[in-house]
């Protein structure tokens, strides 16, 4: 369940590297339990967004508040609350795989012995091993474990299954289905694969050299932009549509494939039907809404 | 662009090596400028180390290339790798061969041949250390003996200088031969793909090495791993579960808890140093040093630069993305812990070692060589106020540039040459002076490490 209080506040955030504007005027809230799939391409800043958040980085200007607390001021109490799994996938690469998850747990009191078992059953980790010896995929494993083991309130999920391959990456969606049945939890997740985040969010955050381009709920987006599949029950389809917000469309004879905006469901169904036509009516994928968002901005 | 004109970019591309080339020149325009100008010296025959140094240049670079997967795939690169290395060595030795232009009481005709002679030994000498770099992980290591079999020999009567300079004068023809002979095999063993293959996305850090604090680290836990033996995996367990258990005698999420814990996380630091091998070599080395040097000028007080390229080196705030319930505070409170326990293991075991050092000089015999005597000297201990100083700042350059070891590197030198002015001047004339510089230096430690903690991010862009 949503709750209104924001557990993460960015106001006027921006950030430079040298002549790269990573973040600029960043202005966001993330309220406790929402489930939010941060995308981009790579450079868009969502790695960047997120050290702010934990205060890895800090703000070139404005400001950022984690747990009503200004991210460079963290203390233990508030990062034990935080869970974060880095796109680099940096560990204790000399320790085994067992001594890093002992060592880790020893710092978080509510640390779940029970749900490190199961992980490991299920996710077939092995203890023995020297976590630099561990392919790109069992590392990232042993990360994702580590960053869930406490059970954080505030999870953030840099490319987490960017090593994993189908099988592991379908075990760890079932797991993030698993963990965002407690309502109390938020999760950031950033990915490319974004048929996988689709399954898990309920808020959308769209990046771009550094500004969030979008940051609505997901279902907000998919009644925003819809795809319409119109038959002709007599003959061609007429050339002039009488829709409006067309961002696309594909004709094929007595076919036409529409990508609309903003329109209403039942008024397309309404022309459609003075237009003698089937129509099929369908939500875009995440996908292809985002590649729409990001075209109209270039 | 070809694959020769390609490679030919990595040899002027790299800043770095712009710092190499210095060294090389340094090196090698003496050896050509003085038997050009002035009369024959025996100690000419010395080229032989230009061609060394520079076969060991060359390959380095090539041999980090060669750990690119790239490398391997890219059609016909063996074949201009090899070209590449004959094309310097003949370019370089040619000139380094003009050493013996002016050798006296030999005929022109003569003259041209043993140049030639000595163009060839040069090459030889260039290939052999191209052979060994490209062979080996420790090409310095291998080539660092040289000098002491040098020693040796010249101890037991033998002068090597005189052995090449008379085989040079005497022999060019049989010279030229097999040095041919040599270089045609290392021309063959060049074009062997194992070769790429065994160098082919191998972890590595050479001269041209990109070495970030990251790559460093993982460099030396790959090789310490790698050496581990039983009772050396036990040692670190111990330690290790130690440490947990010290740990976890806090309160969670205290200070005391998150230091020990940081503490813990840098154990992989020591992994390699807990092995005999280790502690026989530390002694090997007290014991030679001890030989060397005179007076003011003793290698074994050279032992004190360890400490402070240790400090160059010891980065106070890694694994900057792996979340632990640590905030900037906490990460500021454990480095600076971190650095005073260091420091402290340092003055006991500069302890340790002076002592030892003082034990065997009452032991160690005094030995006479070519009519000079050495006898053993202990360290000056004198020398563990330049570490307290300097660590400090090694500690601020090492967080602050940890990034770039070359820039960490090329700032030590400089600072230890600047000090090594002001040492003495300082030790004669302003005694007093040394603990106050002391002080201050650990107070401007503590203030920039402060305000890195607090008011810096903690990584790099898009490192961890």
């Amino acid at each position: 369940m949503i709750n209104g209080n924001p557990i993460v506040q960015m106001r006027n955030v921006s950030k430079r590297f040298g002549k790269i504007q990573a973040l600029d005027k960043i202005d966001l809230d993330i309220k406790r339990g929402e489930i939010i799939g941060l995308l981009g391409a790579n450079g868009a800043g969502k790695s960047t967004l997120l050290r702010h958040i934990i205060g890895l980085y800090l703000a070139d200007q404005g400001q950022c508040i984690t747990f009503e607390t200004d991210a460079a001021k963290l203390t233990p109490k508030e990062l034990g609350r935080i869970g974060y799994v880095h796109q680099e996938g940096e560990l204790l690469e000399w320790m085994t795989t067992k001594q890093l998850i002992r060592y880790v747990s020893a710092y978080y009191e509510n640390w779940n012995h029970e749900l490190e078992e199961k992980y490991i059953a299920d996710f077939d980790i092995s203890l023995k091993d020297r976590v630099g010896s561990l392919s790109p995929g069992q590392r990232q494993k042993v990360a994702i474990l580590l960053a869930i083991g406490f059970e954080p309130e505030l999870l953030i999920l840099d490319e987490p299954a960017s090593a994993l391959d189908p099988i592991a990456r379908s075990q760890f969606l079932d797991l993030l289905l698993h963990i965002i049945q407690d309502e109390d939890r938020t999760i950031i997740i950033s990915s490319h694969i974004l048929s996988d985040v689709e399954k898990v969010i309920d808020h959308t955050m769209i990046m771009r050299t550094g500004k969030i381009l979008r940051d609505c709920s997901f279902d907000s987006l998919r009644e925003e932009f819809l795809k319409v599949t119109l038959t002709s029950l007599n003959g061609n389809l007429s050339v002039e549509l009488p829709f409006e917000n067309i961002i696309d469309c594909e004709r094929s004879g007595a076919q036409a494939t529409l990508t609309v905006q903003n329109c209403q469901q039942q008024e397309l169904e309404t022309k459609a039907k003075d237009l003698n036509c089937e129509i099929e009516i369908r939500s875009l994928y995440l996908e292809e809404i985002y590649r729409i968002i990001v075209s109209k901005c270039e | 662009m070809t694959a020769l004109q390609a490679n030919l970019k990595h040899f002027y591309q790299r800043p770095v090596m712009w710092f190499w080339y210095f060294i090389l020149a340094v090196t090698i325009i003496p050896v050509v400028i003085l038997p050009l100008t002035s009369a024959w010296d025996k100690s000419f025959s010395t080229y032989l180390i230009a061609s060394v140094f520079l076969g060991i240049i060359a390959a380095s670079i090539q041999k980090e290339i060669l750990t690119k997967p790239f490398s391997f795939c890219l059609p016909g690169y063996q074949k201009t790798l090899r070209r590449l290395f004959f094309l310097i060595g003949v370019l370089a030795n040619s000139v380094l061969g003009l050493t013996f232009i002016r050798y006296p009481g030999i005929d022109l005709p003569y003259t041209l041949l043993v140049i030639c002679g000595a163009c060839f030994m040069g090459m030889a000498f260039y290939m052999l250390a191209i052979w060994i770099t490209l062979l080996g992980n420790n090409t310095f290591a291998y080539i660092g003996f040289a000098p002491l079999v040098v020693i040796g020999l010249e101890a037991i009567g033998i002068e090597v200088g005189d052995i090449l300079e008379h085989v040079i004068i005497t022999l060019p023809l049989y010279l030229i031969i097999t040095s041919l002979l040599f270089c045609v095999f290392i021309w063959r063993y060049l074009g062997k793909v194992s070769l790429t293959r065994r160098h082919c996305d191998k972890v590595m850090l050479g001269i041209l090495s990109n070495a970030t604090s990251k790559r460093v680290r993982l460099y030396l836990q790959n090789k310490a791993l790698k050496k581990q033996s039983k009772s050396t995996v036990t040692f670190n367990n111990k330690l290790y579960e130690s440490f947990l258990q010290r740990m976890k005698k806090y309160a969670f999420f205290t200070k005391r808890r998150y230091v020990l814990g940081y503490a813990l996380m840098l154990q992989d630091k020591f992994l390699h140093l807990w092995s005999l091998r280790f502690l026989v070599t530390i002694l090997l080395v007290i014991v030679s040093l001890g030989y060397i040097g005179t007076g003011e000028l003793r290698a074994i007080d050279m032992l004190f630069l360890l400490p402070i390229a240790f400090s160059f080196n010891f980065n106070l705030l890694p694994y900057g993305s792996i979340l632990l319930p640590g905030g900037r505070k906490e990460k500021y409170y454990a480095s600076v812990g971190l650095a005073f326990a260091m420091t402290l293991l340092i003055v006991v075991v500069a302890v340790i070692v002076e002592g030892l050092s003082i034990l065997l000089a009452g032991i160690l015999p005094t030995i006479s060589l070519k009519g000079q005597i050495y006898s053993y000297q202990p360290m000056n201990i004198e020398n563990l106020l330049t570490c307290l100083l300097l660590m400090p700042i090694g500690f601020v350059f090492a967080t602050l540039l940890s990034k770039n070891y070359v820039s960490k590197t090329i700032t030590m030198i400089a600072l230890l040459f600047v000090w090594s002015f002001l040492w003495r001047l300082v030790v004669t004339t302003y005694i007093w002076m040394i603990s106050a510089l002391i002080l201050i230096s650990w107070a401007g430690f503590l203030m920039v490490l402060l305000y890195h903690c607090m008011r810096r991010s903690l990584v790099g862009q898009g490192k961890s």
